[in-house]
């Protein structure tokens, strides 16, 4: 499934997975301010130049970089429709522009998300003051994500293995099963919620969530930032030259 | 299918963020405090249902309606300040794990897909409700949330070209 | 024989829903005493431990290390009786085994350094030792049941309450578990289907029916008693049909 690759990845422990969460979100969000705030006018093919920055990241990381580009591009679907009415506008510059700076966002986003497992992620977002109550609440997310589509999955399976992929004669009653199945995934996944919550009841929780393992930033997390904040910058400057 | 990063312009980064973390931390104040323990585990499965609930082969098309009818109910078993609170913890998971949806974005997803997306639906049922039947008022309830996602994106597109 | 460590007496458990949960359950376990507690699904097993934690709250008397079950006494109660729950994955919610195991100690008001160090010390106990940065979900149900255990001994109870511990588990599992559970100190309440795994643990045996205690002895006999005794490979001429034989 999807996620479990990441997943995977992020396991890693190459250099860029031993970065500290904040400073690899640090770096990230300015890459993407930087990439989504130049004027699609400016020269829209020297834009490309900006992959060379997550390739950078996903090398470090030690992820598989044509891997990451292909599951970057899920993200092109969505700028397709734009891009093509923008060509068809005459203005094939721009629509570059466009795909690419959307392009260009997915891996780095992935470069980060693969080398961060989703706690340590959560964590720096924590330390740098996102509000904890959101964060939990993405933890369990994050946590019951994979047991509850699992379930969703057997349900499937169940359906299928009794035809439920039968013509679409049928188109009513499968309307029906799905709407039934979707009623009891819903059950079982409140009753879930709910004996996690008294299997935190029974251990003492009085309300309050907290990770102990600490956050530190060493020599290698400053230079990350230095690096991955006057790069892209310095690559901004280079296009404005060029113009 | 959210709007994923370097889609946007600034200026409809920073509207959308600004009223997003508006929103969602007004909503999850009051989330918080409809009942009195930490409601983070309930939140959060129900947020991983929505997820696994477009496994199931409905045979309507899927995608992004998934997600709002996903919205709808959760604002309707939990209540809509609980179900903003989840569906933008969805989204946070979206960005970077599924590539769906931009991490920059996140503020705009947030804006047309957890508030203005769970809002419509859920008050759009409440209003219609009284005077309409039930299944009526879930069509209803479903329109206004595309036409409001619609209306969103055309306008975030329009602001692009302009 | 020492004083009882629990000591329940006509407890009564209503559901929201109207469903009568218990009828009437009198119980009691002496310290360092290992029961299992067997039933038909839906008699009330489930139901009843829960009273033991004051997650529920039925009419009755629940007496935990003598400490009425109450509002005021429910965080140390909660020390006290620890409860393994059926499905590990609900119990395992925290990022890390570690900072899983060490939740309990937090919320018991241990620093983290401490918190830490005792976590540690329970997950080697329970055989997790090498798990500690892994996240729940790469555990194997085995895995997972051990972290679960690990989590609930680090609070120091004097009650072990398991429910269901030998499911989703393989034989070679099942018996390492059983050898984990028996060389600890704490009573323990073991709810099970499992015959073979209750036989091998506990001295006694409670049967539950209809939210009630109906039989208190020996798990054999209970076990022959109610026709729950295993049923022998019913295949090749040396293990003929097992039926209950009148004696």
């Amino acid at each position: 499934m999807h996620h479990v690759v990441l997943e995977r990845w992020s396991r890693g422990t190459s250099i860029m997975h031993r970065r500290d969460p904040r400073a690899k979100i640090m770096v990230l969000l300015v890459f993407l301010v930087v990439v989504a705030t130049t004027p699609a006018a400016l020269a829209p093919y020297p834009l490309l130049g900006y992959a060379a920055l997550p390739i950078c990241a996903i090398l470090a990381g030690r992820l598989p970089v044509a891997g990451v580009l292909a599951r970057a591009s899920l993200v092109l679907p969505f700028c397709a429709a734009f891009a093509a009415t923008t060509v068809l506008a005459g203005e094939t510059g721009r629509a570059v522009a466009l795909v690419a700076k959307s392009y260009l966002s997915a891996p780095a986003a992935l470069a980060i998300a693969g080398t961060t497992p989703v706690p340590r992620f959560l964590q720096g977002m924590e330390a740098l003051g996102s509000p904890r109550f959101l964060l939990w609440v993405i933890h369990f997310l994050h946590r019951y994500l994979f047991v509850i589509s699992e379930q969703a999955q057997h349900m499937r399976m169940a359906a299928a293995s009794r035809g439920s992929a039968a013509g679409a004669r049928f188109r009513r009653w499968r309307l029906r099963a799905a709407t039934g199945a979707l009623a009891v995934l819903f059950a079982k996944s409140y009753s879930r919620a709910e004996a996690a919550y008294r299997a935190m009841l029974a251990r003492g929780f009085r309300g309050r969530l907290e990770l102990v393992e600490p956050l530190s930033l060493n020599w290698g997390d400053y230079s990350l930032m230095v690096l991955g904040v006057t790069a892209p910058l310095a690559f901004r400057y280079a296009l404005e030259m060029l113009a | 299918m959210h709007i994923p990063d370097g889609f946007l312009s600034p200026g409809v980064y920073i509207a959308t963020g600004a009223a997003s973390a508006a929103g969602v931390f007004w909503m999850a104040r009051k989330a918080q405090a409809e009942v009195e323990n930490s409601r983070a585990p309930l939140l959060g499965v129900m947020g991983a249902f929505v997820f696994a609930a477009q496994m199931i082969n409905f045979p309507v098309g899927a995608g992004t309606t998934g997600h709002l009818l996903g919205g709808a109910l959760l604002a309707f078993a939990l209540g809509p300040a609980s179900a903003v609170v989840s569906m933008t913890a969805i989204l946070a998971i979206q960005a970077p794990i599924f590539q769906d949806g931009g991490v920059l974005a996140h503020s705009a997803n947030v804006f047309n897909m957890a508030l203005a997306g769970v809002l419509a639906g859920y008050e759009a049922r409440w209003f219609a409700s009284a005077a309409l039947n039930r299944a009526l008022a879930g069509v209803v309830g479903l329109a206004a949330v595309l036409g409001v996602v619609l209306l969103f994106a055309w306008v975030a597109s329009g602001r692009r070209r302009a | 024989m020492s004083a009882p460590v629990v000591e329940v007496n006509g407890l009564r458990y209503r559901y929201p829903d109207g469903t009568l949960a218990l009828d009437g359950v009198d119980f009691s376990l002496a310290a360092g005493e290992t029961v299992a507690v067997f039933g038909p699904n839906g008699s009330g097993k489930t139901t009843f431990v829960l009273h033991l934690n004051g997650l529920l709250e039925g009419e009755g008397r629940v007496h935990v290390c003598g400490m009425a079950v109450g509002k005021d006494t429910l965080q140390s109660i909660r020390s006290k009786v620890g409860l393994v729950f059926q499905d590990p994955d609900e119990q395992l919610f925290m990022p890390t085994v570690l900072e899983d195991v060490a939740f309990g100690l937090l919320n018991a008001g241990f620093g983290a350094e401490e918190a830490l160090t005792k976590a540690r010390h329970f997950l080697g106990l329970a055989g997790m030792g090498q798990a500690g940065w892994k996240a729940p979900y790469h555990l194997s149900e085995g895995e997972k049941r051990r972290v679960a255990i690990a989590g609930v001994l680090a609070m120091d109870p004097e009650i072990l309450v398991l429910d269901e511990p030998a499911t989703f588990l393989d034989p070679h599992g099942r018996r390492e578990l059983l050898t984990l559970l028996a060389a600890l100190p704490q009573a323990k309440i073991v709810v099970t289907h499992n015959t073979m795994f209750a036989e091998a643990l506990a001295g006694r045996a409670v049967f539950f029916e209809k939210g009630k205690i109906v039989a208190d002895g020996r798990p054999a006999e209970l076990l022959r008693w109610f026709g729950w005794a295993p049923v022998r490979s019913s295949r090749g001429p040396a293990a003929p049909l097992a039926v209950p034989t009148n004696r």
